[in-house]
């Protein structure tokens, strides 16, 4: 294998994910007990999203997945699969397949993606996983390993009979781990968050890239793709597997003797399907501090859109919340310890206080000032393009109302409320109306 | 020796976690709760075995629905206005909305669990966009209501791993957004499966800090 290289390798590792998707074609009878669980678990598992209303459904977004999909297929699908393509509302960068065909993308990932091409590798990526029976393979080897360290654990406290049922627990902190499992169970859970193993994850990536040439798709743009997800604009304390770094690292090795980028891609297809997903992780984006993401995915919005008046507030909307920061991270925050202590400030910090503690420094007041410039002008000139739209006088009643300019900020807020009168948002307004009237009053 | 003192200062630890946390403006007596909503559940419960975790889900939809309307009525008893909705019984276009304000509600529990103290100082808020909550606007409090819960898959092995649930009531003002009250329960006995009435004591019990501000 080492000797290969190139398209050779390709065509070695498409060979092998022929091969064990030829053995993945087995009968309902020969799947084991355990097998045919998980089977019902991830059944279980969408109706979970659903009734969690996790799931995005837009028509046309569904129908593009589909499409771009479709090529990727193998010609009969394996037993118990019958492919499906789901978008589940998530601003963390991830995807996912399930042994029955599922493959699930967070609207994070779509918002960061390109182009169709990029699309597809994830798609020929999750694709291979599944055709492979990677986590029925995942699900054995989890189980066996399980059953070594219960058996461990297990002697470890018949061995301190003398303690408590509860001290006996702490002697094994794996177990209490299990606490804090995903519903699905730790290997469900393991193999959405972490993937499935170094070997597997290298087998689907070429297997992918062969899936993406028969399919007339750029294969550079897998590599593409994992550059974008290892390099994120803003830091999570939550680890998944598109988040980390060592791994990607890792795959973008394993695809090192591959062509780059060959072409440029047209990304219009593929940002009209995805727009709606785009906008709505704006807002998620937001609510869970990535604030230059959504900086990001606006800025995209609105070049599309450049006068569309909501596209314009919604752009001003991420330079409001985006404060005391740049759109773009510096180099120190860039680095490992700028990322690691991104990090720490996320879990340690509320997102007042860290805006309170980058305002009080110099290029933090810089960035807000700046940020607070723009979103005015964004604002005003949204209500100008579209004075039926309300949203952009909330806008600047927050703005005016965060740099003290009480009598604009009432005069914003009440215009608003008067162009709105049904708004949801009606008596969050009226309170912050209530509270520039009465300082020292909840706001 | 050591043993025991690592031991004590351990249970001291566990002891002062289990306490729940007051926001000094419900302690104060400053602020009242008349007229609360409970918003539905999210639980999370696995069964565990010699052969690892799997996942209950059609189980724990059920536990959801019935742990809420549990800390309905229990709430009930202290006098207050209460709205309780299953989400079984929340209309598809509501889920939403209510999934927004729960996702919020996770990013800000998350830093609490971090550090509980800051509760009792009015440092955790969801923002005062939980106003904007269509179903809440007729009441004062929410209450977001979380829990894990582990059953063996052998009851035999299960003595030794302690199937158990923990659970938290927080209580947030429905038009401020500030966390009001964090409050822990835990059932260290897995009868709580069986019927989710065995878990009244518990949640009695985690109420007592808020009891006078019901």
């Amino acid at each position: 294998m080492k000797n290969l290289s190139g398209w050779n390798r390709v065509v070695f590792c498409a060979l092998i994910f022929a091969a064990r998707s030829h053995a993945q074609t087995r009968t309902g009878s020969s799947f084991t007990k355990p097998e045919l669980a998980l089977l019902t678990q991830c059944e279980a598992l969408e109706h979970r999203f659903d009734r969690r209303a996790l799931l995005f459904h837009d028509t046309m977004l569904d129908q593009h997945l589909a499409g771009a999909a479709t090529p990727l297929l193998p010609d009969l699908p394996p037993t118990h699969v019958h492919w499906r393509f789901l978008v589940l509302r998530d601003p963390l960068v991830n995807s996912f397949s399930l042994p029955d065909g599922t493959v699930y993308l967070s609207t994070g990932l779509l918002s960061l993606l390109e182009n169709d091409d990029q699309l597809a590798s994830v798609l020929a990526h999750e694709i291979a996983h599944v055709t492979n029976g990677d986590a029925f393979a995942f699900q054995r080897e989890y189980r066996k390993k399980e059953t070594v360290r219960s058996v461990t654990t297990l002697a470890a406290v018949a061995s301190s009979s003398v303690l408590g049922g509860g001290i006996a627990a702490l002697l094994a902190p794996d177990l209490l781990a299990e606490a804090i499992v995903a519903e699905g169970g730790r290997p469900i859970q393991l193999w959405i968050t972490s993937g499935y193993g170094d070997e597997a994850e290298h087998i689907a990536d070429q297997a992918a890239l062969g899936l993406l040439a028969r399919a007339g798709r750029d294969p550079g743009q897998l590599a593409r793709s994992l550059d974008l997800m290892n390099d994120p604009l803003d830091e999570l304390p939550v680890l998944t597997f598109a988040a980390d770094r060592a791994k990607l690292r890792q795959r973008l090795t394993g695809l090192q003797t591959q062509p780059a980028a060959s072409r440029a891609v047209d990304g219009k297809s593929y940002f009209a399907a995805a727009e709606n997903a785009i906008r709505e992780n704006i807002t998620m984006d937001i609510d869970s501090r990535r604030f230059r993401t959504a900086v990001a995915s606006a800025r995209r919005i609105q070049t599309a859109h450049p006068v569309d008046a909501r596209a314009l507030y919604v752009l001003g909307e991420a330079y409001r919340v985006l404060g005391p920061r740049t759109a773009e991270p510096s180099a120190e925050e860039r680095s490992p310890e700028g990322r690691r202590a991104a990090v720490k400030n996320f879990a340690s910090r509320t997102a007042e206080e860290e805006d309170k503690i980058l305002a009080a420094t110099p290029p933090g007041r810089a960035a807000r000032d700046s940020n607070w410039k723009k979103t005015e002008a964004l604002f005003q000139e949204a209500a100008h393009l579209d004075p039926q739209l309300a949203d952009p006088h909330r806008g600047l009643g927050v703005l005016y109302s965060e740099q003290n300019r009480i009598d604009e900020a009432r005069v914003q807020y009440r215009e608003y409320l008067e162009m709105s009168p049904t708004a949801p948002d009606r008596l969050q307004i009226e309170n912050r109306l209530a509270a520039l009237d009465h300082p020292g009053t909840a706001h | 020796m050591k043993l025991q003192v690592a031991l004590l200062a351990l249970w001291g630890a566990v002891s002062v976690l289990g306490d729940g946390q007051v926001n000094a403006k419900l302690k104060n007596g400053n602020r009242q709760m008349k007229s609360i909503l409970v918003l539905p559940a999210e639980t999370t419960i696995t069964m565990f075995g010699f052969k690892g975790s799997q996942g209950l889900w059609p189980e724990n939809d059920k536990f959801e629905d019935d742990l809420t309307a549990l800390v309905g009525k229990t709430l009930t008893l202290h006098r207050a206005k209460i709205s309780a909705t299953p989400l079984a019984e929340v209309s598809a276009a509501n889920r939403q909305e209510l999934a927004e304000v729960q996702r919020k509600f996770d990013s800000v529990q998350a830093q609490i669990l971090r550090s509980r103290g800051g509760v009792r100082k009015g440092r955790y808020s969801l923002g005062d966009s939980v106003a904007g909550y269509a179903a809440a606007s007729s009441a004062d409090t929410l209450v977001f209501i979380r829990a894990k819960g582990r059953l063996p898959v052998n009851l035999k092995v299960g003595a030794f791993l302690m199937p158990e649930l923990d659970g938290q009531l927080t209580f947030v003002d429905a038009r401020t957004g500030e966390i009001l009250a964090f409050l822990e329960f835990i059932c260290d006995s897995h009868n709580w499966m069986k019927s989710v009435d065995q878990l009244v004591s518990h949640i009695q019990e985690s109420l007592i800090p808020v009891w006078t501000s019901l």
